[in-house]
Order: C-alpha cells, then sequence, then structure tokens
C-alpha cells in the first residue's frame, strides 16, 4: 500500500512532464500556419504599398525619383523574400483563414515560375527607375503587375 | 443613423472595391497593339485603384458614422480624389479583362462622363476633407460616390 502510494506521484508527474512536452512542442506547431499567414500578409501588404507608391508617382507631373526607386528596391527586396511566406502546412487548412490556394504547394514547379517571374519583373523595375525614363517605368510597372495578376489568377482565391 | 450612413457610403463603394478583388477573367486584349503582358498589368492597375478605393471607401463610411475618429478625414477624401482621377486613365486602354463589362469600352462616352464627374465630385470631396469639413462631406457621400450605379450597368457580377 505505501509503495502505491509512494508511487502515484511520482506516475503523475511523469504524465504531467509528458504533457507539458507535448503542449510545448505541438503548440509551435499549432500557431505556425496562422504566423506564417500574418507575416505573408503582412510582407504582401509592404509590398502592395511599395507598388502604389510607384503607380502613384508616375501619375504625377514631375515624379520624385528618390521615391520611386525607395519603392522600387523595396519591391525587389519583397519579390526576394517571398519565396519564404509559404512554408509548407500554412496553406488553406481547417483554423487558418487564407486566400492561398493550395496549387501553391501541389505544383510548387508551376509557383515558382510564377515568383521567379515576379523577381524578374522586379529587378526589370528597379532598373527602369534608375534608368529615370517614365516610359520605361510605366513600362517596367505594367509588366511587374502583369506577373502579380498572372499569379493571383492561380494561386489565390477569390475570399 | 449611422449604420444608415455607413451604407450610403459604402454599399456601392465595396463593390467597386470587389471590382478588383480575385479578378480571374484574361486579359484578352481587343487592341491588338497591345501584348498580353501589358493588358494584364493595365488590368492589374485597373484591379488595384478599385481595391484602394474600396479601402478608403470603407474607411470614410466609417469616420462619417463616427465609428472612427476624423483625424484621416483629409487623408481618405485626397486619397479617394486620386484615385478617381486615375480611373479614367486606367480605363482608356480598350482592355477587357477582370470584370469590366464590354460596354465599359463600346458605350465609352457615357462611362467616360461618368469617371468625369467622380472626379470632379470626389474632388470637391477632398476640398471638404482638407478643410476639416465632416459634415460637408458627409453630405456629399451619396452624390461623390454613385459607385454601385456604375457596377450596375457597366461591371460583370461575382463569380
Amino acid at each position: 500500500m505505501k509503495k502505491r502510494m509512494m508511487s502515484l506521484p511520482s506516475f503523475s508527474r511523469f504524465h504531467i512532464l509528458a504533457a507539458l512536452t507535448l503542449a510545448g512542442v505541438a503548440a509551435p506547431l499549432l500557431a505556425a500556419p496562422a504566423d506564417a499567414v500574418r507575416a505573408r500578409i503582412a510582407g504582401y501588404k509592404h509590398l502592395g504599398a511599395a507598388f502604389k507608391a510607384v503607380n502613384d508617382g508616375l501619375r504625377r507631373p514631375s515624379p520624385d525619383k528618390a521615391e520611386l526607386l525607395g519603392a522600387a528596391r523595396t519591391i525587389r527586396q519583397s519579390a526576394a523574400q517571398q519565396y519564404k511566406w509559404f512554408p509548407r502546412g500554412s496553406g488553406p487548412q481547417a483554423g487558418v483563414k487564407t486566400a492561398a490556394k493550395a496549387a501553391i504547394w501541389t505544383d510548387p514547379v508551376k509557383f515558382k515560375q510564377a515568383q521567379d517571374a515576379f523577381a524578374a519583373k522586379a529587378v526589370a523595375l528597379e532598373r527602369a527607375v534608375a534608368s529615370g525614363d517614365a516610359g520605361a517605368i510605366r513600362s517596367a510597372s505594367r509588366s511587374l503587375g502583369a506577373t502579380c495578376k498572372g499569379c493571383h489568377d492561380q494561386f489565390r482565391s477569390e475570399s | 443613423m449611422k449604420s444608415r450612413i455607413v451604407l450610403a457610403a459604402c454599399t456601392g463603394l465595396v463593390a467597386l472595391g470587389t471590382l478588383s478583388i480575385g479578378l480571374t477573367g484574361t486579359a484578352d486584349a481587343a487592341d491588338t497593339a497591345i501584348s498580353k503582358e501589358e493588358a494584364d498589368g493595365i488590368i492589374f492597375e485597373r484591379q488595384n485603384l478599385m481595391l484602394q478605393l474600396e479601402k478608403d471607401a470603407e474607411l470614410l463610411g466609417e469616420i462619417a458614422a463616427g465609428i472612427k475618429p476624423a483625424d484621416q478625414l483629409a487623408e481618405v477624401t485626397r486619397s479617394i480624389a486620386e484615385s478617381a482621377a486615375a480611373s479614367k486613365a486606367a480605363f482608356e486602354p480598350r482592355v477587357p479583362g477582370g470584370r469590366s463589362k464590354p460596354e465599359v469600352w463600346s458605350n465609352w462616352a457615357d462611362y467616360s462622363q461618368r469617371l468625369d464627374a467622380f472626379e470632379r465630385d470626389t474632388r470637391q470631396l477632398a476640398e471638404l476633407g482638407a478643410k476639416g469639413d465632416l459634415a460637408g462631406v458627409t453630405g456629399m457621400l451619396g452624390s461623390a460616390l454613385p459607385c454601385k450605379e456604375c457596377h450596375d450597368v457597366y461591371r460583370e457580377p461575382k463569380k
């Protein structure tokens, strides 16, 4: 009887320890998709604001080259970062609200091609801005926008 | 009362904004001089303009309703006026796609007249906003932002 009374607390401690360990491991796993989606949304908002700055700047009679350059640089940097914005497990699933389509993960080659196209056009935009040629900037901006649209059409749901 | 103001401000405008969200139509450039890439870029530019209008209109509706503080009144009305001013140029290229109906271009005289009025009225809205005239802005919401009227005629329903 004494032995049983002695073993019960240690048995309970084991279970508590196990539960805490599991919780410690599981909690980040459960939080990860939502965190990834939040980071992705923040990244795209930052990118979108920079793209808006470029287009707003182009509509002005005398675009501010420094402002355009800053925005173009942000776009290029975001384009480089976007490869990290879609970790496996951050797609559509129960409890996670995301516009990202499952095709991003089921057709990674095609998605990578779309990301590469965007990244290339982002570099081209920065070059065009550096040239100071408004026509070239507008053309590069539209080419970049086309890659955005192409990706959205294929890989983003309408939610 | 608040909800009616928000409704008046936003019903059409939210609809206007949704024009820009998830438009999946192919950029089937009617103007053969425009490449598909450029056409997609033009459509994406239109989408972004409408998305910005949606966001701004939602915020303006909330300011008018007293849900949000009026300290952003000048900024948001200015942003609306800028987007409105850019809208005509964005639709000028004959590039069907997204949710724009072909009537945009086949009835261009009417459509562009509406956009001219949109630009003119939102400029006045921005002038009132710059003065901090919330009552004046609120009184103009219905007339300056007749988004639904336009969408009913020129926008494809959401699929």
